[in-house]
């Protein structure tokens, strides 16, 4: 078998992602139904011509469901990877740079962050401020930003010494300017990396806040919650907990993996650089 | 005031995992304005480490002491805010290796410009305009602003590299290696440029241990040799005759001169010299030379550092 090289796989992981964005942003007009309307007399109805995936529960369309299902979950994951991978790259950032207490102490704050257990915390946090899109956003952000700024942290303490940046050093007399410009330039590849990753992270996140009734909230159509819903009539109709369950592998996998791919890609890329 | 920059008693010091390194020790110099020095000394004498130490730049495991006065100013206890000013805008400072100095992902006029408009010494509008002039008064073509440092050749790197610290016509300037890995063409080019920059108003301070050049270029030489400046000397007196000993075995050594080595190796830098570090080395050293310290005698306009003076 041939072997698919890294670039093709990273088009193809993109090209998936974004059909499953498409397909959410254009829910309303690729769903046949309304996701939530319900149908009491078309309970646990299994696939049929009429229903693709059957009906759930509550006789609502499981195919319109799992074609809504995305929205909130890609939407939330995408602002809680932006929000922390920014709290992440300016704090990691200053504690590269610097050498003295700054470095001591955002690395103190960075540990403090990375040994709390992340899904314990996040339900507490939307315990506390209550289930709504804006508690699950903190919650993930709080608990996502240390892994970012860990990483960067050791990315910037090695850019900081290349000849460039010292060089740079002698001219300009902003350290902000010198570190979030210039230094920041050479960690695109890795923040790339690290924005596809986390955002496969925290879907899977949400999907299980979801699924253990603390995040997203029925009757959201969320493929956390469908499952949470079905798992009741699993029995009788497998396919209300299989199709969102398949979307959610679909997703985070495709996330995670294209990260991945990124990152054999950027040290591909490295090696034939360093051999120039 | 006459000096531009007066080192005193400069001491520059590393710590490591294997104790204390000495990079340069008991250095005082004076430098005269509008005029080319070259501090010419071998690989780890500590000629780059005085530089670093001039624009207050040192590795974080590094510690000075002494004192460095420049127009007036003690560098060694000005603030970090007040120096980020001085840096590029009063001293400026070219890095060796252009290749790799030079941000890879920048263009080229943005690397040039960027120094004078964080400096405010131009705006953001000017800097078209300013790029142009900066790059056809290093004989560069004015497209080069839209490139990309790897587009470039070795002596091209070294030329922008060049305009981007000297881009304020800093009063001190100083170059570190500005002419190494480059052809003929390329040295010459280089030599015209900080003949200009001289011309128009700045001081180069050329660290170099290119002899031929140091020759051609400068109007007053220091010889670094172990860590300590032996010699201060104007070019034409210097070439005449050599004072101390090691500045004669570096002419000699130099291939229109005979190519004729000096035996031994350099030294190493782990304990605080006592006495002159050339010594082990030295085919003229006294019997005094082996344990007492060694001064630096004044003789006319020229500084050794040697007990034979």
């Amino acid at each position: 078998m041939k072997k698919i090289s890294t670039k093709a796989s990273i088009y193809f992981l993109i090209a998936v992602i974004a059909i499953i964005i498409v397909i959410n942003i254009f829910a309303p007009l690729i769903a046949p139904y309304d996701p939530t309307a319900t149908q009491m007399t078309l309970r646990n109805e299994l696939p049929s011509s009429v229903h693709w995936f059957g009906t759930d529960g509550l006789g609502r369309d499981v195919l319109s469901r799992v074609i809504y299902g995305g929205r909130g979950s890609l939407f939330i994951s995408f602002f809680a990877t932006c929000l922390s991978m920014l709290i992440g790259i300016f704090i990691g950032g200053l504690a590269g740079w610097y050498d003295n207490w700054v470095d001591h102490s955002l690395q103190v704050l960075m540990s403090l962050f990375q040994s709390l257990p992340g899904l314990s915390i996040s339900i507490a946090v939307v315990g506390v401020l209550g289930p709504s899109n804006y508690s699950i956003l903190i919650a993930l952000t709080l608990t996502g930003w240390s892994g970012v700024a860990r990483i960067v942290r050791s990315q910037v303490r090695e850019i900081k010494h290349k000849q460039y940046i010292e060089s740079a050093r002698t001219y300009l007399p902003s350290v902000f300017y010198l570190l979030f410009h210039h230094v920041l330039s050479a960690l695109w590849p890795t923040l790339a990396v690290l924005t596809a990753q986390r955002m496969g992270r925290m879907m899977l996140s949400i999907s299980a806040l979801s699924f253990i009734g603390v995040g997203l909230q029925p009757p959201t159509p969320d493929w956390g919650v469908m499952i949470q819903d079905a798992k009741t009539y699993v029995i009788q109709q497998p396919w209300a907990l299989i199709a969102p369950a398949v979307m959610i592998c679909i997703a985070a996998f495709c996330l995670t993996r294209l990260g991945e791919r990124l990152r054999d890609y950027r040290d591909a890329q490295m090696r034939t650089m360093e051999n120039m | 005031m006459s000096h531009l920059l007066s080192i005193k008693d400069l001491e520059v010091t590393f710590r490591t995992a294997e104790g204390t390194g000495y990079a340069v020790t008991d250095v005082s110099a004076d430098l005269k304005p509008h005029q080319i020095t070259t501090i010419l000394g071998e690989s780890g004498s500590g000629k780059s480490v005085l530089g670093s130490a001039i624009v207050q730049l040192l590795a974080p495991n590094a510690s000075a002491k002494g004192s460095i006065r420049f127009q007036d100013r003690e560098l060694t206890t000005l603030s970090a805010k007040e120096m980020d000013r001085i840096r590029g805008t009063e001293i400026g400072w070219v890095a060796q290796n252009p290749q790799s100095a030079l941000n890879s992902v920048f263009q080229i006029g943005t690397l040039i410009a960027e120094g004078p408009i964080h400096h405010k010494y131009i705006t953001k509008n000017e800097k078209p305009t300013f790029v142009r002039k900066i790059l056809t008064s290093l004989r560069l073509p004015e497209k080069l602003d839209k490139q990309y440092s790897f587009e470039l050749s070795g002596g091209m790197a070294q030329r922008v590299l060049i305009a981007s610290g000297s881009g304020m016509v800093p009063p001190l300037l100083i170059l570190d290696e500005p002419t190494k890995g480059l052809d003929d063409n390329n040295v010459a080019a280089v030599k015209r440029i900080i003949e200009d920059l001289a011309a128009r108003g700045s001081t180069p301070l050329v660290i170099t241990h290119d002899v031929d050049l140091a020759e051609e270029l400068a109007d007053e030489i220091w010889i670094f040799y172990g860590s300590q400046l032996v010699e201060q000397a104007p070019k034409e007196a210097f070439f005449k005759q050599p004072l101390h000993p090691y500045s004669k075995g570096l002419i000699d050594a130099t291939p229109k001169r005979g190519l004729v080595p000096i035996p031994g190796e350099s030294p190493a830098f782990n304990t605080r010299p006592v006495r002159c570090t050339y010594y082990p080395r030295c085919p003229a050293a006294l019997e005094i030379c082996r344990n007492q310290a060694c001064p630096t005698v004044t003789l006319d306009n020229r500084r050794v550092k040697c007990l034979r003076y």
